[in-house]
């Protein structure tokens, strides 16, 4: 059990990492999305599932939904990235 | 250059706070209030997750606190929001997506009314379906009045009485709690009986508080980013 979890917080860091790195911002914000999932599946490995629900809905769902309507609404182009 | 490498530092910080949290978070030493919880917890409140039977009876107060928080946001933001006749996302939704989410919104509201209804049985509660709730109105109103006509999307107005009328459904329940000789949102000393475990009558107030906070979650969320949309 703790192997899963140590398993998934790498995986954590490296969706971390290439949310920062990555060129595009849809990408960065899909990324905060998967980021926000694999800590939900933590919580279910810890068995904790009422924050686990309430993790994945919040943060995968309306978090992303924030960023994708902010992106929207400044319609940059996606590749404006890092420099 | 010097971007990345921030980068690099802030996400390997990050993860290194995560692994010493996590690798910290063996059974706590004290641990006695947690055992106490759980023992206690199905004779006190009739409720079996211990998680809502804390967030609705123990803390009942705090949560009432909370409800104001998410209250006030929302309060704000429609309040800033423009009354003009604003556009929703520029895109137009193809109509695979439009029947897609004709298919998919049902459910997804069936799921948040059952996690609100069944939370002091099974796992989430008045807050996580109300989430769901608040998200399933926002997809109603992305796909369906997309380019702005507002016809189709429940009327901001019915959203914000849903709302204020679910707060004051939860006060009055505290108040209800007060009636009957307990303290404010005291759920044991009410004269609604405990009910037997499990079952879904069971818990006193404790339903009646999901619903109410359910509904105000609910709605405050969806008026937050239907405003926040209509900027």
């Amino acid at each position: 059990m703790i192997y899963a979890t140590i398993g998934l917080v790498i995986l954590l860091v490296v969706i971390a990492i290439y949310a920062v790195l990555s060129r595009s911002l849809v990408a960065a914000i899909v990324a905060v999305g998967v980021f926000s999932f694999v800590v939900s599946v933590i919580f279910v490995v810890l068995q904790a599932p009422d924050v686990a629900m309430t993790q994945a809905v919040v943060g995968a769902g309306l978090t992303t939904a924030f960023f994708v309507i902010a992106l929207d609404k400044t319609n940059t182009d996606d590749t404006e990235g890092a420099e | 250059m010097t971007r990345t490498l921030i980068g690099l530092t802030v996400a390997a910080a990050v993860g290194v706070l995560a692994m010493v949290t996590l690798w910290g978070s063996g059974p706590m030493p004290s641990a006695t209030l947690q055992i106490d919880y759980a023992l206690r917890v199905v004779q006190d409140t009739g409720a079996v997750n211990v998680v809502t039977a804390i967030l609705f009876d123990y803390r009942g107060l705090d949560t009432l606190g909370e409800a104001t928080v998410i209250f006030t946001a929302s309060a704000v933001l429609a309040f800033l929001a423009p009354r003009s006749h604003a556009s929703m996302l520029s895109v137009r939704l193809s109509m695979l997506i439009l029947y897609g989410i004709a298919i998919l919104l049902p459910f997804l509201m069936v799921f948040g009314f059952s996690t609100i209804i069944f939370g002091h049985v099974s796992p989430g509660g008045g807050f996580t379906g109300g989430v769901m709730l608040s998200s399933s109105v926002v997809i109603f109103a992305i796909a369906y009045s997309v380019g702005g006509q507002q016809s189709f999307v429940i009327p901001v107005l019915a959203k914000k009485y849903i709302e204020n009328g679910a707060m004051l459904v939860f006060v009055a329940i505290g108040f209800l709690t007060l009636g009957t000789g307990g303290a404010f949102l005291a759920n044991a000393a009410t004269g609604i009986g405990l009910g037997e475990a499990g079952t879904l009558l069971s818990g006193g107030i404790i339903p009646y508080l999901n619903l109410a906070s359910g509904f105000k979650v609910g709605m405050g969320l969806a008026l937050i980013i239907i405003s926040l949309f209509a900027e």
